[in-house]
């Protein structure tokens, strides 16, 4: 398997001395489609938020690989340049700076890290505007502040945007299907799709099916208590919309109790 | 040798030799009685208590021509930043100091209209202008303001602007005061003089400068104690901003006194980009309803600056409304002071007060000390004040950073966005993106060049 892209391997992790992460194992090859999902508090949002490199998280085993080199070993922006993108949960809010610039900004400093010359003006603008006309985002929202007074629907779309501006070749989308109607959901689903290369792979973490119904993965991986604990085709994920996650009593999913979380003592 | 003297001396006789009209001569030896009354201000009083001016009290200042004839010369070698900024606002009369002195080669005034008056303050007191006779110091208190007295000693040139009942001076009118920094240290005085009767309206802009040349920085301490007298009668009007841009060296304590009649509107931004030591005091009287005043101000603190804001708005009549919105950003080992009070007085009912100082500190350290305050009177009120001190939101750097931004670039965006917070009060126009330049550059320069992708980029788009 030489086209794998991302190998997670034995990956443990805390935050503020509590273990979420407890030993995750997962590889993704280049031009597939992973679906992360589990229930609130599994870890999913972690999982993300470390491959992105939030300095929040502390990873206390384990090691991940990026295209054969050590992924933990970089800054945050040295992975934006290595061709990590995260789609955040909730995109920060940034007043006083413009989208535009913010955007700008971004794709001149991610190509002088890679030693490319810095983009024309008029056609950087011209390839954003095309790509909002894709999202069908008002182009007002490109002279606004970054997400400043933007609604979650605009927020998603700005953070699909920024994906399909910025071209990573590893996108982890974080729940950005959640608080987002149907057609918002279409939108974001269709930009996405449009990013999806053999080239490029995705992590999709995501709590409920209906994004998978507009973006199908090769690969659903469940995980709860840090764990994955199944692993399976695009089937699995319509299995847990019918049957939830919930406890191992009442569905057919099997799923171990896990007991020696520490995170059982925290509450 | 060149003779020089302490700040605390005030010997009458070492007085610039302009007084030859018996009032000036009074009004001078008032001054100085009311200086002697209170001598410099030391850090027991609760107004200086942040703000020592030891190190100023204790410099030695020339006080011959000799010192004026040095800032000449660096003016002729400064002369082609002179021209730049000439062209920059060209559609402003231009009004020229050297080390307090007004330049009249260097300025231009567009004809006036009707009745109005604009002329250097030397100007109007050699014609015996009635009008500053009767206003000079009348609006300037020297109680409690030693340095407003020290100013009314020595007052020697500035600016007289008089404009009869609804006049509208279209051109904003843009005092350059600059006080190089050269072998010499040197003292100026300037005084300003602002009389709108009513429903008259204009734009003033007062801006200090210190050395264009970063080498001035070693030069000999420069002392500018300025003082500014507004008087808006009925329905008049006056946007005012302060910039101040001196060198390491230069040193700056500045009075801006206003007293507003009814439905008359003040609108003042103080911008604070470089300096020594520098205080403003600003002090508003609200004697009539429906007066207004809008205080907003930006300061960047770097190197060993210390600033000092001190504000005062006086409700002395129901329905008046102020507001105050300040923000600095310190950095390396800065000091910065805000002290902002709204008294409203007994009986001034539906005052409706508005304070906030929000501060982001860069550098461990950096200093603040904020104290933003109400004093009320009456019971049917609107007041509110706050004042925040933080730094910049990890959140929002791991969001830039997750996009490619390198830190500090991230870093000095965030940064410039907090001041684009303050800017975005100053009525968008040729001013207002002017002086979003100047901190632009200002903050390029402090930051080492982390936004080096240019400031045509970065002001691009409407907020």
């Amino acid at each position: 398997m030489s086209n794998i892209m991302l190998a997670i391997k034995d990956l443990e992790v805390q935050i503020a001395g509590k273990a979420i992460l407890q030993g995750i194992n997962l590889e993704v090859a280049a031009g597939e489609v992973h679906a992360i999902m589990g229930p609130n508090g599994s870890g999913k949002s972690t999982l993300a938020n470390v491959l992105a490199g939030h300095p929040d998280y502390q990873v206390t085993r384990g090691r991940v690989f990026y295209e054969g080199r050590d992924l933990l070993s970089l800054s945050v922006e040295q992975r934006a340049a290595a061709g990590v993108f995260l789609a955040f949960q909730y995109p920060v809010e940034i007043a006083g700076v413009s989208n535009i610039h913010f955007l700008k900004s971004a794709l001149n400093s991610l190509r002088k890290q890679r030693g490319e010359p810095e983009l024309d003006a008029l056609d950087f603008l011209s390839d954003v505007k095309a790509k909002m006309a894709q999202m069908q985002m008002d182009e007002v929202l490109i002279y606004r502040g970054v997400n400043e007074g933007f609604s979650g629907g605009e927020k998603k779309s700005n953070e699909i945007l920024q994906l399909l501006v910025l071209e990573p070749r590893l996108a982890i989308l974080d729940e950005t299907d959640s608080g987002l109607d149907i057609d918002a959901l279409k939108r974001v689903a269709a930009g996405v799709n449009a990013f999806r290369s053999p080239e490029r792979a995705l992590i999709l973490v995501t709590h409920y099916q209906r994004l998978l119904d507009y973006l199908i993965p090769d690969r659903v991986h469940v995980l709860q208590h840090g764990r994955i604990i199944r692993s399976g085709g695009p089937e699995l994920a319509r299995e847990l919309e019918q049957q939830g996650y919930g406890d191992p009593q009442q569905t057919a999913l099997e799923i171990p109790e896990v007991t020696d979380g520490s995170h059982h003592v925290v509450k | 040798m060149a003779a020089t003297m302490l700040l605390s001396e005030t010997a009458v006789e070492k007085s610039p030799p302009v007084s030859n009209w018996p009032w000036l001569a009074e009004f001078r030896r008032k001054a100085q009685l009311d200086f002697r009354s209170q001598g410099l201000p030391n850090t027991r009083l609760e107004q200086w208590k942040y703000t020592s001016i030891k190190a100023l009290a204790d410099t030695e200042f020339q006080v011959d021509t000799d010192a004026m004839d040095v800032q000449s010369s660096l003016l002729q070698r400064d002369k082609a930043e002179y021209l730049k900024a000439e062209q920059s606002a060209a559609e402003d009369d231009r009004l020229v100091f050297l080390a307090g002195r007004f330049q009249a080669g260097l300025s231009r005034i567009s004809p006036l209209p009707p009745g109005a008056k604009l002329l250097s303050l030397r100007q109007a007191l050699e014609q015996e202008h009635p009008l500053v006779r009767a206003h000079l110091g009348r609006i300037a208190k020297h109680q409690g303001h030693p340095f407003a007295a020290l100013n009314s000693l020595w007052l020697d040139d500035g600016l007289f602007l008089y404009l009869p009942a609804d006049c509208q001076l279209r051109r904003t009118v843009h005092c350059l005061f600059y006080s190089p920094s050269g072998p010499s240290s040197f003292t100026s005085y300037p005084r300003l003089l602002i009389l709108l009767e009513s429903g008259a309206q204009a734009q003033l802009v007062e801006e200090y400068l210190g050395s264009i040349q970063p080498g001035d920085d070693n030069g000999a301490a420069q002392f500018t104690d300025s003082l500014t007298e507004v008087s808006l009668a009925d329905g008049a009007s006056l946007t005012h901003c302060k910039l101040l841009r001196e060198s390491a060296q230069g040193h700056h304590i500045a009075g801006l006194h206003v007293e507003q009649a009814e439905n008359s509107r003040f609108q003042s931004f103080s911008l604070t980009l470089g300096g020594g030591i520098c205080r403003n005091d600003v002090q508003v009287r609200l004697t009539a309803g429906g007066a207004e005043t809008r205080l907003d101000g930006l300061y960047l603190l770097g190197g060993r600056q210390h600033l000092d804001n001190h504000l005062r708005i006086d409700h002395l009549q129901p329905g008046c409304r102020s507001e105050v919105f300040y923000k600095g950003i310190l950095n390396d080992r800065s000091r910065g002071v805000f002290n902002g009070i709204a008294v409203v007085h007994p009986g001034a009912q539906q005052s409706d007060a508005r304070q906030v100082n929000k501060n982001l500190m860069l550098s461990i350290g950096a200093e603040i000390d904020t104290k933003p305050e109400l004093q009320i009177e009456a019971d049917d009120v609107q007041c509110s004040h706050g004042a925040a001190v933080g730094q910049l939101d990890d959140d929002a750097l791991f969001y830039l950073c997750s996009r490619g931004l390198e830190r500090n670039q991230a870093r000095a965006l965030l940064t410039f966005a907090f001041a684009r917070e303050a800017l975005g009060r100053i009525p968008s126009g040729p001013l207002s993106e002017r002086l979003e330049a100047m901190t632009f550059d200002a903050l390029a320069s402090q930051m080492g060049g982390a936004l080096s992708m240019g400031r045509e980029s970065l002001m691009e788009g409407a907020l």
